[in-house]
């Protein structure tokens, strides 16, 4: 655990890369806030701010950071190494993503008439993708956070451990 | 060496998650703005005149859009599994007095079969969200036939409306309720 600590200190403590995490945040944090607009989580009704309801103001925040933080630390990693980008900050952006972008937006009903499928088709098919995704949104956003904290933590521990020298794995 | 093209890679990468975020923005915004014309269906638009097709209210009662001729009108098709739809409730539920006060019902319209993925029974979902405008009868729950949500939404779009005028014209159409609310209420000030 202070492996990672000290990991997620020596990214930090180089300005590139907290320039770099700061304005990944922000851009990112843009994102999360126009999408979860129409989540599951901002429901209770209590806007803060930007629309959203603490929770998901809250969510909002959290997975920008840790999503920024997740891409800072593979880049400094593939910098100096041999290393690669975690595949699961790459899941995680697209379990928090894909649902909040695609169950209750125009996306998958215009790609499936993009295929060629007929009115009919549409209105009996496209709830079969946008559903689950609506419902199941919490969980894929709670599977997101476990990711993304994985992530961190084994892609910082190791670039405190091999020091200038570091193989990411995940 | 090493420093530079870190640096770079460190400026490339930020490039590039800005031009995604542009993208996804832009997504965003053509994804809430319905468009007519597409390869399904033409959606209905503004001065067209609205189909007449039957739907039914939770005790089975048929009803059909003919029959509220005389009457300003709002049809609202919405999926029972969609978080946008339970927040245009919200919103209805804390302004459903201004369509009271003018006389304009509101007719919440679960598209046919959810389209393809049920969720909760629309009356349940409806006076969840927005109980003190389901109480108040301002807010209609309804489930949408086949040949409606064929008419009304050709795309299977979530979350879209229609103000029908008396005379059975469609006056105003947008998506989604929630972020378009203050619209729709101009409209209906502006109309009736």
């Amino acid at each position: 655990m202070f492996a990672a600590i000290d990991g997620i200190k020596k990214v930090l403590s180089t300005k590139p890369y907290a320039v770099a995490f700061v304005i990944i945040s922000i851009l990112i944090f843009i994102v999360y806030s126009v999408l979860l607009q129409s989540s599951a989580l901002n429901l209770s009704g209590h806007k803060l701010v930007l629309g959203l309801d603490p929770a998901a103001l809250i969510a909002s925040m959290a997975l920008s950071t840790m999503l920024s933080l997740s891409i800072v630390l593979s880049i400094f990693a593939t910098s100096r190494s041999r290393g690669h980008v975690s595949k699961m900050g790459i899941g995680a952006a697209v379990t928090s993503i894909a649902p909040l972008a695609l169950c209750c937006s125009t996306i998958i009903p215009s790609v499936l008439a993009a295929i060629g499928m007929s009115a009919s088709a549409i209105i009996s098919t496209a709830g079969y993708i946008q559903g689950p995704l609506a419902v199941y949104e919490p969980v894929l956003l709670a599977v997101s956070f476990v990711l993304l904290a994985l992530s961190i933590y084994i892609t910082s521990r190791s670039i405190a451990k091999s020091g200038e020298c570091c193989v990411v794995k995940g | 060496m090493n420093a530079v093209l870190s640096k770079a890679r460190v400026v490339l990468v930020v490039i590039a998650i800005a031009v995604a975020v542009v993208l996804l923005a832009y997504a965003g915004y053509a994804a809430s703005h319905v468009q007519s014309g597409s390869a399904a269906g033409r959606n209905l638009t503004i001065g067209d005149y609205a189909p007449n097709t039957p739907f039914y209210f939770a005790n089975g009662t048929e009803s059909n859009v003919s029959s509220y001729k005389g009457k300003e009108i709002v049809l609202w098709f919405v999926a029972t599994w969609c978080g946008g739809c339970a927040q245009g409730d919200e919103m209805l539920n804390s302004s459903y007095s201004a369509f009271k006060d003018k006389g304009v019902k509101v007719i919440e319209l679960e598209l046919y079969k959810d389209l393809g993925y049920q969720g909760e029974n629309i009356t349940g979902f409806v006076s969840g969200f927005a109980p003190q405008a389901y109480l108040s009868n301002a807010v209609m729950p309804a489930y949408a036939s086949y040949n409606m949500t064929l008419a009304y939404d050709p795309n299977g779009y979530l979350d879209i409306y229609y103000l029908i005028s008396p005379s059975g014209r469609i006056l105003y159409t947008n998506s989604p309720l929630a972020s378009t609310l203050p619209s729709l209420l101009y409209e209906v000030n502006k109309t009736v």
